[in-house]
């Protein structure tokens, strides 16, 4: 079930619109898009589109753009590239229904806002730019699907033995048992694709997931956990959408499933896992410590748990601050541009996670093959509303790309944006100290987490405070590491 | 996209749109809207029943003609709006700016009372 790819060249004039816009229309007529939402998808395609060739191409009719749609089960994802002028979302202006009267500037934007689910633009470097614009089918939550009256985990007794069982990759078929073990467990978890069965089976074929389930020789659903990979060829994923049945608890069945998977790492080549731990209590954090991941990363205030359950039970819950740990697998030496300030944390880091590494000396040469990938990557999580932004090349145009991406998160009022600086550029020093004026502060080191360089962690917090005495950890390590951050962190007075 | 206009009071025209209001074709509407009020002061009343689809580009053109009434002295409203042209009108907070009634009777009247302001 792989995502269907089409794409057209389109020349840059208005009347190319009209044709384009049937399309797109048909190709999500196909998919089951209702007219309401058929019209939406025509709108957001518009305005990104007259976007395109009024200000990126300046209506040159001899340029061109490509619009590739990529229909999948759960969502039409669009395209749009071309290689005009610059485009800095930070800088449009907004649109104000007050001054409607006067200046309608920004009402475009607005408008593709409205109607699609996803709407961002990715900084391709030498290849241009690319809006993207993502529009998911609906009706597809496993909590509407889901009989009301299911009684809380707690109140199931746990069996003593447990059946007959295996441990194996998960098939297409289960993907709303899935999704309904996690509902059972937890009523919600920290990314709502786990409510979309379709995006389950999705992920899954597309190699942005790995799922492996427990199941009963009877064919009843025991737990789940999976590898997560931000594309599929990247060199680590995250372990996670972990659980377990409350009544098949306590027999060892989620750290099966997590050998499973490291093999499966191990296997296509993957450099390392990391993991995300609440902090409201130390047992997650204590499970993953015990399959061998080391914390390296505090993320403050990342998870707003309570969105997607907030959004079925009225319930208002407080962002949560994660505990990131890495799991090296097959690495090579790495040699990492720290600044002084955060010299000694670093290296400390490092030395934990007992990966090949040196600190460079002073003046030293890029010497690294920079990758295939100098742009910028910016990704926000919605059901987080949190951002991140993946910067390969510290260089002055990679910080203003960087600046300006972060202005626009702030202005849509994003939360928490991370910054993952390439932290084997030696430019990194100079790249750390920029962000720092900016009310960027440490947050901890990730291995290849900055499009597969290695990675030094940064956040900024937009309007947040955090209560850093109300943190539960699991260990003297991680409350150093907490410690660090908070002494770095400019909104502690 | 399609105009057709007639005289519906002795002070107000009728224009009556079918069809997209998008980038390409709300340039269309944009002239006979600027034909209009370059000739004798009549309030005018926008049927949108046949319009299907509105864009930003549209909205411009809508509001446009807004102003133009208030700057001519004259009534305005529009009418008739499918429901997914009036979400976006909605949404984009300009109901009360483009003078949006239900019918062309309220559109009529709403054109006479704002004539007289």
């Amino acid at each position: 079930m792989k995502a269907l790819v089409s794409s057209v060249t389109v020349p840059c004039r208005l009347d190319s619109l009209a044709p384009l816009s049937a399309f797109v229309r048909e190709q999500a007529q196909m998919m089951g898009f209702d007219e309401r939402e058929l019209s939406q998808v025509q709108l957001g395609v518009e305005e990104a589109v007259t976007n395109v060739i009024k200000h990126g191409l300046e209506s040159n009719p001899d340029e061109s753009f490509t619009v590739v749609l990529e229909s999948s089960p759960a969502a039409l994802t669009i395209r749009i590239r071309e290689k005009g002028l610059p485009f800095d979302p930070a800088r449009a202006p907004v649109y104000s229904p007050e001054r409607a009267d006067k200046d309608t500037s920004g009402l475009g934007m607005f408008l593709m806002r409205a109607a699609m689910d996803t709407v961002e633009y990715h900084n391709l470097g030498r290849e241009g730019k690319e809006t993207v614009l993502v529009k998911h089918l609906r009706n597809r939550r496993i909590d509407l699907l889901t009989r009301p009256g299911e009684p809380a985990a707690a109140e199931v007794p746990r069996v003593a033995e447990l059946p007959g069982y295996a441990i194996r990759r998960a098939r297409p078929e289960e993907a709303i048992e899935i999704s309904q073990c996690a509902y059972r467990t937890y009523g919600y978890t920290y990314a709502d694709y786990i409510y979309f069965p379709d995006r389950i089976v999705e992920y899954n074929a597309s190699g942005h997931m790995v799922s492996v389930v427990a199941v009963t020789d009877d064919g009843a659903m025991m737990g789940h956990a999976a590898l997560k990979l931000e594309d599929p060829g990247a060199k680590t994923a995250e372990l996670g959408v972990a659980f377990v049945n409350p009544e098949f608890r306590g027999h060892g069945l989620l750290k099966q499933m997590t050998t499973l998977l490291v093999d499966h790492a191990n296997s296509i080549g993957l450099t390392g896992l990391f993991g995300q731990a609440v902090t409201s209590h130390p047992a997650s954090q204590k499970v993953i410590a015990g399959y061998g991941f080391v914390d390296c990363t505090l993320a403050v205030a990342l998870s707003d748990s309570g969105r997607v359950f907030k959004a079925i039970c009225g319930e208002a819950h407080e962002r949560q601050t994660l505990l990131v740990s890495f799991l090296p697998l097959q690495r090579q030496r790495r040699v990492v541009h720290p600044t002084a300030r955060h010299l000694d944390m670093v290296k400390r880091l490092y030395e934990r996670l007992a990966v090949p590494f040196d600190i460079a000396g002073a003046g030293a040469q890029y010497s690294a093959d920079p990758g295939p990938d100098e742009s910028v990557r910016a990704t926000k999580d919605q059901a987080r509303n949190s951002a991140g932004i993946r910067v390969s090349a510290c260089t002055d145009e990679g910080f203003a790309i960087a600046r300006d991406q972060w202005k626009s998160y702030c202005r849509e009022r994003t939360d928490a944006v991370f910054l993952y600086v390439n932290i084997e550029d030696p430019r990194c020093p100079g790249f750390t100290a920029r962000c720092e004026e900016l009310g960027f502060f440490f947050a901890g080191i990730l291995p290849s987490g900055a499009n597969g360089r290695d990675a030094l962690v940064l956040q900024y917090l937009n309007n947040l405070n955090v209560d850093y005495d109300r943190l539960k950890l699991h260990s003297a390590e991680a409350e150093e590491l907490a410690r660090y951050v908070r002494s770095c962190d400019p909104n502690v007075t | 996209m399609q105009v057709t206009k007639r005289s519906a009071t002795t002070n107000a025209t009728v224009m009556e749109v079918s069809g997209r209001l998008d980038a390409v074709t709300s340039p269309g509407l944009e002239k006979e809207i600027a034909a209009f009020f370059s000739g004798p002061a009549r309030g005018l009343a926008l049927d949108l029943g046949r319009v299907d689809y509105v864009s930003s580009a549209g909205l411009r053109v809508l509001l446009l003609a807004a102003r133009k009434a208030k700057e001519g002295g004259v009534g305005f409203a529009v009418y008739g709006i499918q429901s997914q042209v009036l979400e976006v009108i909605r949404v984009s907070g300009l109901e009360s700016l483009l003078g949006v009634v239900p019918g062309e009777a309220e559109a009529l009247a709403a054109v006479e009372h704002g004539a007289k302001e």
